[in-house]
């Protein structure tokens, strides 16, 4: 009889889309994080790897505590967040009223989407020379690279979810008196409000790719330069703390736009 | 013959509500054109509650939607209230098959979206949608969202909604269509009641027949390819009483009746 319901529970774990225990899954992510660092740990202990390649992680964590504690390196964490945000929020409030009017009228379709689809495909990096021409190597001109890697993609994205709104709400509405600009304001984006802040999630995680990529070809702060200047002296160390900072800095920006997805839209459907 | 079939309207005591002539709808297609809705005449009287049935393809809720000013005729004329339809309007309500609830709102504040468009008080719209969560049975529900609400909810907060509104006519496409047999036929009680209370002038689509039967004053059947009106039907016969059907016989009569219109 045990080992029938132990074999159910076994099965359990992986039917297709379907839910599993809270315990089962904290066990999946402590196992992926164990295992990682693990490998790490064997690797470098064990020097399969030379030291000068893979730092060890008593090592990375060392340094990781010292750089924290120094105030410098809090100043360049607040120089790249705050290229991150201002290229982001560009993006955002010239993309999402643009998306929004693709995805609402054919006619303005027309006009921004085969134009947006275009430009998207020609990498942003490929930019910062040209930027550098226009700008300068000033502040302006890495959160321009940010700005002109995400603007298209919110744009594209943003028609997307305003499409998505089903037909019959705006029909429901108009049998209701609902005027065209009202089945804008009271029912297209409303009703685009959570798809809408999971773009900007996503968005967000390229805002942070195109920060890293514009502080490692042109810039004298920020995370990404102090990447680029500890490869200058090998300093391995230094290179994963710098990795590691921007891979948490961009968990706990996540974790905040889910948390806000919860709190704001309790009526969408699936939770969050 | 039977007897039951009328060409002419049967009673002239109330005025006509919706008078559509000669209506003709004509898609364009990929190869060619698509002739809906084919030279479709047909009338609703005030008060009353008419239901179109017909195969699927019939073009029956291409006429609903051209009511609700959804759709634009090829041609024809449709009247309601001696107007000439031009485009949606609050006067003409709607319930959808699919559900139209807006996701984001309350089961109250769905049903006071319309009031809230014409801009009035907080004070008057709670005391409408009151009333009319009370008559759909929802008054436990008033703070839920659509996402808490099984099918049969939703279709009578979309009643609700419409109602509250104080349309002239009340345009159903298919509304029961997706619920399951017993939900549906409670649905069915419940919406009879209503028009009852209510005095709303109806037109509901269906393919159910005993649906039609069982709501409708009359009936009118469509063929499909292209759509068009085949008979008109007087289904208020006093076949049913408190939701039984006590006129087997005659119920079974006209039944068949449809179902070779349907088949022919």
């Amino acid at each position: 009889m045990e080992w029938r319901q132990r074999r159910r529970n076994n099965a359990m774990l992986f039917k297709i889309r379907e839910d599993i225990s809270k315990r089962w899954y904290f066990t999946g992510v402590a196992i992926a994080f164990l295992s990682l660092s693990f490998v790490w740990i064997l690797l470098s202990y064990a020097k399969l790897v030379d030291e000068v390649f893979l730092p060890s992680p008593s090592n990375v964590i060392e340094s990781l505590f010292s750089s924290l504690l120094n105030p410098d390196y809090w100043k360049e964490i607040g120089i790249s967040v705050y290229r991150v945000f201002m290229g982001f929020l560009l993006a955002c409030i010239l993309g999402i009223p643009l998306g929004i009017l693709a995805g609402t009228f054919k006619f303005a379709e027309s006009f921004i989407v085969p134009v947006s689809e275009f430009i998207r495909y020609m990498p942003a990096a490929a930019f910062i020379p040209l930027i550098m021409v226009w700008a300068g190597i000033g502040e302006v001109a890495k959160i321009l690279v940010i700005f002109i890697g995400c603007f298209f993609q919110v744009v594209l994205m943003v028609a997307d979810n305003t499409s998505q709104v089903h037909k019959d709400l705006l029909y429901a509405s108009y049998t209701l008196g609902a005027t065209r600009w009202q089945v804008v304001s009271k029912v297209i984006i409303p009703a685009m409000l959570p798809q809408l802040m999971t773009t900007m999630r996503l968005i967000m995680g390229w805002a942070w790719t195109y920060l890293v990529v514009a502080e490692l070809v042109a810039a004298n702060s920020g995370l990404g330069y102090s990447i680029m200047k500890a490869q200058r002296f090998l300093d391995t160390n230094s290179i994963f703390v710098g990795i590691i900072v921007i891979g948490l800095l961009g968990l706990i920006i996540d974790r905040c736009f889910a948390m806000i997805n919860k709190k704001l839209f309790p009526w969408a459907e699936g939770g969050n | 013959m039977l007897s039951v079939i009328k060409t002419e309207p049967f009673s002239q005591t109330s005025k006509i509500e919706i008078d559509i002539q000669n209506l003709s709808k004509v898609y364009k297609t990929k190869n060619g054109y698509f002739q809906a809705l084919d030279n479709v005449s047909l009338y609703v009287k005030n008060e009353e509650f008419v239901s179109i049935i017909g195969p699927s393809g019939c073009g029956k809720s291409t006429i609903l939607r051209i009511l609700a000013g959804l759709e634009e005729p090829t041609s024809g004329s449709v009247k309601v209230s001696g107007e000439e339809v031009i485009g949606p309007s609050k006067k003409r309500g709607m319930v959808f098959q699919s559900y139209t609830l807006f996701p984001w709102l309350t089961v109250r504040e769905n049903i006071e979206f319309g009031l809230k468009l014409k801009g009035m008080r907080e004070k008057e719209r709670k005391e409408i949608s009151d009333r009319y969560l009370e008559l759909v049975g929802l008054e436990k529900f008033a703070n839920s969202y659509s996402k808490e609400l099984s099918g049969g909810m939703k279709q009578r907060v979309a009643i609700a909604r419409a109602l509250a509104n104080q349309p002239e006519v009340l345009l159903m496409d298919e509304p029961f269509g997706a619920l399951d047999a017993q939900t549906k036929q409670s649905m069915q009680q419940l919406l009879l009641n209503i028009w009852k209370k209510e005095k709303t002038t109806i037109v509901f689509i269906t393919h159910d027949i005993d649906e039609a039967l069982f709501l409708s004053q009359r009936i009118y059947v469509m063929e499909a390819r292209p759509g068009r009106i085949i008979e008109e039907i007087d289904a208020d016969l006093q076949l049913f009483k408190d939701g039984e059907l006590v006129d087997v016989e005659r119920f079974m009569k006209i039944k068949k009746h449809i179902i070779s219109l349907l088949n022919h």
